[in-house]
């Protein structure tokens, strides 16, 4: 068999292999590539930095730990950002995979500020979950303490914590910042029932798949900002100093880019070389 | 009378949230706010329609010992066994918090990770250039690839740049015109269904 | 190697899932259901956990709280359709569900879609703007199947709409290929720094 016919037949276990070796590789040597921050990640830095210190900002996250490797560290570098502007945050869920994550997430932040450390009912509150989220998002505008019921992720009671006695209806005058993390279309509520009625500025924390379909909505303003994919985190870590997560994740990104541009060149040369394999 | 009253009601309650979105008088009463709680609540009750769904499913498999019957045992264990922790602790609690982050997290991010291993078959069998239009799709996805790993700007300075162009104007202007259409398309959905004219959501005769 | 029994047991999980690639197997077939059945029993024990056991021990009881019944009631109605004979009352919260939904879709989503149509009203002086308008336009016309014989002007709008959303869609597939590799990187990550120990 001459080496086209072989490749034309290729077991895709090899490309399997490959797949896996890029993955090691760069999980032992992932080069280090520091990129250039992009408008729209700027931008979304430059909103964060708006926020006056006690200022409100209300995040809404979507993902669930399948989205977690990429999502994680872009969550982690805004909460660690807001944190140290000194921002009331008030996190919510689409899911309840989304809750815990959340709750994770801010725990760990947390542990750099004090203030956010022993402060949540004042400095942060996470509301968790709520069936028919996006319904308990709207009714979240007219009054947030009664949307979810007066009870946070834990069963803990809303009445008494002062960051939803100061933060009580989600809306321009007492939100600075409105925040989605997504991996599918948890951006379009915060869009049609925080965004465009309440005109909460909203910035989008996407995976990287996501960031085409956001691109309208940023072009129409609907949209402040959106931060894509593991490059958007690590550029927003080196914006706004915080620790080097999602820097890995662009350097091993970059080698499994070169691996299927490589495996799609070698495809097409092998079909055409080959007569055009079905 | 069947059909026609929870179609009438689904108008009604379509109509009341219009009303109150588009009549200040409407959602001055405070009455959108509590019916959305309300309707919060009936969601919540309905939460256990797939778990009795994939029991019935899966019992039926274990009863008539179809292939894989036992892999339905595992399947029931892990659902009524997770289910019932969940419904005397709370999720943050050290039991099934340890589950949700040292079996829920390894395997659900593996699962979604595998498709990297189908993309890269897919990439090297299917993705062929045959013309002008696939010829497009892939070096719009080579210049996707290289901008996002921000390999790009090594090659070529200018290559953010025009990752930037590219978005702001096919992506931008494609993507657009998909969304309007389709928003356009559950407008005139919306309208059939509060007109009672869209009823295939109720099924047929016999659910 | 670790010896935890979190890491271990997340690290086993991952090769069993990853098996698959070589061919179908137990282990596989094990954590398939395995996860099928966790994802199921967590979202119900969490929604009974963090909603319903708060609604029935706080809201129903209080003065008052009868109204908190009729959407229990009515949610309870969808699993009639388990019961021959009593199937039909199932439509009625699907059908308010359903209308309630219809009821956003026209209540939020025209103001967002105006909002797209003014954003695409940009100033012709740029020649990126007048690409863009470009695209857009030869978007929808890539969409109008209305016409039996479409006139050439829609055609050749319409191919270069399809060229247009081909970039665009190329451009996601891009983005669709770094982002499984990133999770795929994650947890290969897992394994080679907590479980096997390289790089400690």
């Amino acid at each position: 068999m001459t080496l086209i016919a072989r490749l034309q037949h290729l077991d895709r276990r090899w490309l399997y292999l490959g797949v896996l070796v890029v993955t090691v590789v760069g999980s032992i040597w992932p080069p280090r590539i520091v990129p250039r921050p992009s408008p729209a990640t700027r931008a979304a830095y430059d909103l964060a930095q708006a926020v006056p210190p006690g200022g409100g900002v209300f995040i809404y996250i979507e993902y669930g730990l399948g989205s977690s490797e990429e999502l994680d560290p872009m969550l982690a570098a805004v909460l660690g950002h807001l944190a140290s502007r000194g921002a009331r945050i008030m996190l919510a869920a689409r899911s309840p995979e989304s809750s815990q994550i959340a709750e994770r997430v801010m725990t760990s932040v947390a542990r750099r500020f004090p203030a956010y450390e022993n402060g949540y009912g004042q400095t942060w509150v996470n509301l968790g979950y709520r069936p028919a989220p996006d319904v308990a998002l709207r009714a979240a505008t007219s009054g947030i303490g009664a949307a979810y019921n007066q009870v946070d992720y834990a069963g803990n009671t809303l009445r008494g914590m002062s960051i939803v006695d100061d933060l009580p209806v989600l809306d321009r005058r007492h939100f600075d910042l409105a925040y989605a993390f997504d991996s599918g279309d948890g951006f379009a509520p915060m869009i049609y029932y925080v965004g465009t009625p309440m005109r909460v500025p909203v910035a989008v924390g996407a995976i990287s798949m996501e960031v085409p379909v956001l691109q309208p909505y940023l072009a129409a303003g609907q949209l402040a900002a959106v931060i894509g994919g593991a490059r958007g985190a690590a550029e927003y870590e080196a914006l706004a100093g915080q620790p080097e997560q999602a820097n890995v994740l662009v350097g091993a990104s970059a080698l499994a880019a070169v691996y299927v541009l490589v495996v799609m060149a070698l495809g097409n040369a092998v079909a055409h070389l080959g007569g055009g394999r079905r | 009378m069947r059909k026609d009253l929870p179609v009438w009601l689904g108008s009604l309650a379509g109509g009341f949230v219009v009303a109150t979105r588009w009549f200040a008088w409407a959602s001055a009463t405070g009455l959108d706010r509590t019916v959305d709680r309300l309707i919060v609540a009936s969601y919540a009750v309905a939460a256990a329609v797939g778990f009795i769904g994939l029991t019935r499913v899966h019992l039926r498999a274990i009863d008539a010992r179809r292939p894989l019957w036992g892999y339905s045992i595992v399947l029931l264990v892990a659902m009524y066994g997770y289910a019932g922790l969940l419904f005397f602790q709370p999720a943050s609690a050290p039991v099934p918090d340890w589950i949700f982050q040292n079996v829920m997290g390894p395997v659900f991010a593996t699962m979604y990770g595998l498709i990297a291993f189908f993309i890269t078959s897919a990439a090297y069998r299917a993705f062929r250039i045959r013309n002008a239009e696939s010829a497009v799709l892939l070096v719009a996805a080579a210049v996707a690839l290289l901008g996002n790993s921000a390999l790009g700007t090594r090659i070529w300075p200018g290559w953010d740049g025009l990752v930037a162009w590219i978005m702001a104007v096919p992506v931008t202007g494609g993507f657009r015109a998909i969304q309007v259409g389709a928003a356009l398309g559950a407008l005139a959905t919306a309208v059939r269904v509060l007109l009672g004219l869209e009823r295939s959501h109720l099924g047929s005769a016999q659910l | 190697m670790s010896g935890w029994p979190a890491v271990w047991t997340g690290a086993l999980l991952t090769l069993a899932v990853l098996s698959y690639l070589y061919q179908d197997n137990p282990a596989w077939r094990i954590t398939e259901h395995l996860y099928v059945g966790l994802a199921a029993g967590y979202g119900l024990g969490y929604t009974w956990q963090n909603y319903l056991r708060p609604v029935l021990e706080n809201q129903v009881p209080a003065p008052g709280g009868w109204i908190w019944l009729l959407p229990l009631v009515l949610g309870a109605l969808l699993y009639t359709r388990y019961i021959p004979g009593w199937d039909w009352l199932a439509r009625f919260p699907l059908g308010i569900w359903i209308g309630y939904g219809a009821g956003y879709v026209l209540a939020y989503l025209p103001r967002v879609v105006i909002g797209q149509v003014t954003g695409s009203m940009v100033d012709l002086a740029s020649l990126t703007n007048i690409a863009l308008l470009v695209c857009l336009l030869g978007g929808f016309a890539t969409f109008v199947f209305t016409l039996p014989d479409r006139p050439g002007a829609l055609r050749t709008a319409g191919r270069v709409g399809r060229y247009a959303i081909l970039i665009a869609l190329g451009v996601a597939f891009g983005g669709a290929v770094l982002y499984r590799f990133t999770l795929l990187y994650g947890q290969v990550h897992f394994l080679v720094h907590d479980w096997l120990g390289f790089g400690r």
